[in-house]
């Protein structure tokens, strides 16, 4: 794969290589199925309205975040 | 009823969802409490690992859940926390906790003050976690926080109402809702809370780990309900002596 | 700012209250019983304590009393003195001596005088000062008060007002010229004994001066003087009606502090006599109920009152008294013959009246807070 199409971001600060133009959309999909997560892209909330229409960049930071039991 | 920023809760007993040996006995005990306000925190999730919804079967049993910041250790944190959450539940509802001493898990005064302020103006319905602090909590009233959360005792402890004069103190002053919550370990504790007068109580530890936690749920199900019939009820409070005087001796024989 | 206190004031709240229940309840001894073991008590408890099964009871709510007065309290007894600045009144109370249609020479003191009085005031040892005025805007109004006040703040400790009600940004002002305590009676919150005794005048608007207290809190003064006139109208319900007002005020002004006054009517020129007579049964038990009811707030008894009926009270719930007063301008020094707006019953001066402080086993406090502490 040529260097132009894929890019590197930080899923959950761990550093992962993905397609160039993969929407956050995707990556929802692609890691966390059919469970309902919130998003923060570079630490901002991003709702999931904005989704599909948003495209990952070099070096972005997504953080996937879901509900569990407890407090 | 429970009113908080326009809902109303029949149910004076708040349940914390954590600690439970598995998800199906967590949500017996929620069923059996009779509870309508179950707490869950947020984590990150762990790429790969399919993880239980928790959100589906809660809600169709009719539960509103309250997600919280549990975790987060400063306000900035929190009101990210609180983002998310209301991104993930498309709720308002918000139970603030803001813990930075790992240790005891105190609630930070200063920092859930300031993320209340904050989070009111975001649009949040905020029921903030604090110690049983009397002007704390009339603070975060000022600040437009839908009710106050004192604790009754250290998270986990279940040393119940240790702070008992700062509770009465709060429940009079208070303008909105009070729950108590953290430390209430035994039925007793929570019957006691209600007839204190607070308006309601969460419980986590105490029926979660209990040997039975379903049969736990039950017997703080009819705790709740005592408390506050008895409150009602209006049942006279321990008599304190009162000393002889004769100054009192002396203005009755005058007005003789 | 609590964003509730913005919208609400008391006399919408009163509009809607009947608490006819509250009134026409039978209240038994048990009922009375239960309101002294209360830890906090209600208006429900209040009533109970005001009942006829109460007045048999009268040593127990006494006894009660006074445990929660020397809790509170310990020992120590607020002095403090009134001086009169004018008797200028622009209302007509049928029952006060400075009523508009009332032929007294009218007196408005200049800051010479007010000094005088000051300096005759200090040299009895007060330390506190109530400002009294009788209610007229124009010549005895916030440009009176500006002239006034600072001239008169460095010489006391604590400087109190109790003049017509004034507007929240007005108290604001005030609070910043060293004003700490304002005072404000509502004689009866009874509407239609209020009107048949306020003719004219200000006076006669019964929500204004109703939300006085409202305004106060809000401009952020650190105490407030509620009271109600006794002889006016039925006492149960105008009891009843100021412990609603306290509790009220106590949620919404959770910073001030309260005060207390339950005067009866007394002789004055040209006054009334009272519709309803108040005994000192009935009064000894007003003010037992009250401090069970509210065991913080400061109650006071004026002088109005005879020295034995005072002296008994002292040790068991009166916490603030004035002493050596004289109720018209000019009364210390500069016009003593002139006439008073009530007439005193116990003239006792300051000195007399610490030396039997002191003998009731009870300590005077001339001074509550010094102001280079700050404020």
């Amino acid at each position: 794969m040529s260097v132009e199409s894929t890019i590197a971001i930080f899923l959950n600060t761990v550093e992962t290589l993905l397609p160039a133009d993969m929407t956050v959309a995707a990556l929802v999909q692609a890691e966390a199925a059919d469970q309902p997560v919130a998003v923060a892209l570079n630490q901002q909330v991003l709702p999931k309205r904005l989704w599909a229409s948003t495209k990952l960049q070099r070096q972005d930071q997504v953080l996937l975040f879901q509900l569990v039991a407890g407090g | 009823m429970l009113q908080l920023a326009g809902h109303s809760f029949s149910s004076r007993l708040l349940l914390g969802s954590g600690k439970f040996a598995s998800p199906e006995l967590m949500q017996a005990a929620v069923t059996e409490s009779g509870s309508q306000l179950v707490t869950l925190a947020l984590k990150r999730l762990k790429p790969g690992e399919k993880s239980l919804d928790l959100v589906a079967p809660l809600q169709q049993a009719g539960v509103q859940l309250l997600p919280n910041t549990s975790g987060a250790a400063n306000a900035r944190e929190a009101v990210f926390a609180a983002e998310l959450a209301r991104e993930l539940l498309q709720t308002n509802l918000l139970k603030l906790e803001i813990h930075p001493d790992p240790r005891y898990l105190m609630p930070d005064p200063e920092a859930t003050l300031q993320a209340a302020r904050q989070l009111v103006k975001l649009g949040f319905v905020v029921l903030p976690y604090c110690s049983p602090d009397p002007v704390l909590c009339l603070r975060l009233q000022e600040a437009g926080c839908a009710a106050v959360m004192p604790l009754g005792s250290a998270i986990g402890s279940n040393q119940g109402l240790q702070n008992r004069a700062m509770l009465e103190i709060i429940i009079e002053q208070a303008k909105v809702p009070v729950i108590v919550d953290a430390g209430i370990g035994q039925p007793s504790h929570a019957c006691d809370a209600l007839e204190m007068g607070a308006s309601a109580v969460l419980v986590n530890t105490a029926i979660a780990t209990a040997a039975d936690p379903v049969r736990a749920a039950y017997a703080f199900k009819l705790a709740v309900a005592a408390g506050l019939a008895a409150r009602q009820a209006r049942c006279a409070t321990p008599l304190r002596q009162a000393s002889a005087t004769s100054p009192v001796d002396a203005l009755m024989a005058y007005l003789r | 700012m609590n964003q509730a206190s913005s919208h609400l004031t008391f006399s919408s709240v009163l509009a809607n209250l009947a608490q006819t229940d509250l009134l026409l309840t039978p209240y038994t001894a048990a009922d009375v019983r239960r309101a002294l073991q209360q830890s906090q008590p209600g208006l429900h408890d209040l009533m109970a304590l005001l009942s006829p099964a109460a007045t048999e009871l009268l040593p127990e709510l006494l006894h009660k009393a006074s445990q929660l007065t020397r809790q509170h309290f310990g020992a120590a007894r607020q002095l403090f003195a009134p001086l009169y600045m004018s008797n200028l009144c622009a209302n007509e109370c049928t029952y006060c001596g400075f009523s508009m249609s009332q032929a007294v020479k009218r007196r408005v003191l200049n800051s010479a005088e007010l000094l005088q009085e000051a300096q005759a005031v200090k040299a009895m040892g007060h330390d506190q000062l109530l400002l009294v005025a009788g209610e007229h805007e124009r010549k005895v109004g916030m440009a009176y008060f500006r002239q006034q006040i600072p001239l008169l703040r460095p010489l006391f400790s604590r400087l109190m007002l109790e003049v017509q009600p004034l507007a929240t940004d007005e108290y604001r002002e005030l609070k910043q010229l060293g004003i700490d305590t304002v005072l404000v009676y509502q004689e009866t919150y009874q509407p239609t004994a209020y009107q048949q005794y306020h003719l004219k005048g200000k006076k006669t608007d019964l929500s204004w001066r109703l939300d006085t207290p409202d305004r106060l809190g809000q401009a952020g003064i650190d105490k407030i003087g509620l009271g109600i006139l006794l002889g006016l109208a039925d006492w149960r319900t105008d009891a009843l009606r100021l412990a609603t007002h306290l509790r009220y005020l106590q949620q919404q002004y959770w910073h001030c502090q309260f005060s207390l006054a339950l005067p009866r009517l007394r002789p004055c020129s040209g006054g009334i006599t009272p519709a309803i007579e108040i005994s000192e049964q009935q009064l000894v038990q007003l003010y037992a109920a009250f401090r069970i009811f509210a065991p913080e707030v400061d109650l006071t008894l004026s002088t109005r009152e005879p020295a034995q009926l005072r002296d008994l009270l002292l040790p068991l719930m009166i916490t603030s008294l004035s002493a050596g007063s004289k109720t018209q301008p000019g009364g210390y020094q500069v016009a003593p013959q002139s006439l008073e707006q009530f007439s005193i019953d116990d003239d006792r001066s300051p000195a007399q009246m610490a030396l039997q402080l002191q003998k009731l086993a009870l300590q005077p406090v001339w001074t509550n807070w010094h102001p280079a502490l700050g404020r």
